[in-house]
């Protein structure tokens, strides 16, 4: 499993790499927004995309919307981890295929459920 | 003929007359318009004459407080840096805690191999032991190195709850490591803030060039900054109240999607959001 890990904030995305290392994924790659996580994504094969909302350049959801533009990425399982909790914000989200949603601050165990549930979304596919 | 000359001359003589009458009752007019008028202008000069060192002062402290805006921005900035240096070192010191909690594991996993084999090791001498009834003296050396052996393995069976220290030091590793999403939080916080100052700087900014006071040499604000949530709190029991209220309204969501819906935010409830 190859994850791709995106947050603008150096502290959370170690934070983020570290827990999924925790948890059993010891290949995870780092963004620090949404176009450098476009490049890598375009690079190199992922099986599940872990994004903040917001991000300067571009944000998570127009990652999710660019991705979900592109064939060879549409499928890829993104899990939005974010301080947003508005209910428009939420249903933007799933609307552009959002598959699970983490709010900050997550425990690991909440993020491990959230992953489990995206990846099991996506291979239900 | 002479008669009808001096009527037409009177008649315009008249109407001049007229005409005069008018200018004058008109000017008359202005005079007593001009006379109502002129407390009111007194009182506007003398307004206008409390109120321009008034407005100067306002401007004054107004261009103090502008120039100290930047400075409050870049602190806020400072506060962001310095946090972010400080869990960066934090976060690194956690790595190496792990790093020596998985070199103790390992040693701890070989201490194990090792007592397990020492025994294996006594059982053997015992074993030999008994094969030689003939020979106490073999017999006796024999089982003196049984006992040996029974005391090394008995040393490192003292650090068989190592394994549940190093365990429950990892879990407080992890928790630090959780604990850290705080300067993610406290950051977009502070971003907040300094988006504030920079609009109340912004329109300060405008009202002092309309109170003719032209704008000092100002900082490139054309950096870019970090987004934020202006709504980001560090609470974990308030995310898990929002994980919560998310998961429900994502289920619904996502069930109306399975069903073929477009998903909807419904009546009610404008946000997920408990906290």
């Amino acid at each position: 499993m190859r994850f791709l890990a995106v947050d603008d904030s150096p502290t959370m995305l170690r934070i983020i790499v570290n827990t999924l290392q925790r948890l059993g994924y010891p290949e995870v790659d780092g963004a620090s927004d949404g176009v450098e996580a476009l490049e890598k994504l375009r690079r190199g094969d992922y099986d599940l995309v872990i994004t903040d909302w917001n991000m300067p350049h571009m944000t998570g959801l127009e990652l999710l919307q660019e991705m979900r533009r592109d064939p060879r990425l549409k499928d890829i399982p993104v899990l939005m981890v974010t301080t947003r909790s508005v209910k428009e914000d939420i249903v933007q989200a799933v609307k552009l295929g959002a598959c699970s949603y983490v709010v900050k601050p997550f425990t690991p165990q909440i993020l491990k459920e959230k992953i489990d549930q995206a990846l099991s979304v996506a291979t239900g596919r | 003929m002479q008669e009808d000359t001096v009527r037409r001359e009177a008649a315009v003589t008249r109407q001049h007359l007229e005409l005069l009458l008018k200018r004058v009752a008109e000017v008359r007019a202005l005079f007593i318009l001009v006379e109502r008028i002129t407390p009111f202008v007194e009182d506007l000069v003398e307004f206008v004459y409390d109120v321009g060192p008034m407005l100067l002062n306002a401007s004054k402290a107004l261009r103090e407080t502008s120039l100290k805006m930047p400075k409050a921005s870049r602190q806020l900035d400072d506060v962001t840096h310095a946090t972010e240096v400080a869990t960066t070192q934090v976060l690194d010191r956690v790595d190496d805690i792990l790093h020596h909690l998985e070199v103790l594991r390992s040693a701890v996993d070989e201490w194990s191999r090792t007592r397990r084999s020492l025994a294996r090791a006594r059982r053997r001498a015992r074993r030999l032991a008994r094969q030689f009834p003939e020979n106490p003296a073999l017999q006796e050396e024999l089982e003196e190195i049984a006992s040996e052996l029974t005391r090394a393995a008995g040393s490192l069976r003292q650090w068989r709850n190592l394994d549940r220290v190093i365990e429950s030091s990892q879990e407080c590793s992890y928790e630090i490591m959780s604990a850290l999403q705080v300067q993610d939080i406290t950051a977009q916080q502070l971003a907040a803030a300094r988006d504030l100052i920079d609009k109340v700087h912004t329109r300060i900014e405008e009202l002092l060039r309309q109170l003719g006071d032209e704008e000092e040499e100002g900082e490139d604000r054309t950096q870019t900054r970090r987004s934020y949530d202006p709504d980001a709190k560090f609470d974990f029991s308030i995310s898990t109240m929002r994980q919560e209220h998310v998961d429900r309204l994502l289920e619904s969501l996502l069930r109306d999607r399975a069903y073929g819906g477009e998903p909807v935010v419904r009546e009610g409830a404008k946000t997920a959001d408990p906290a």
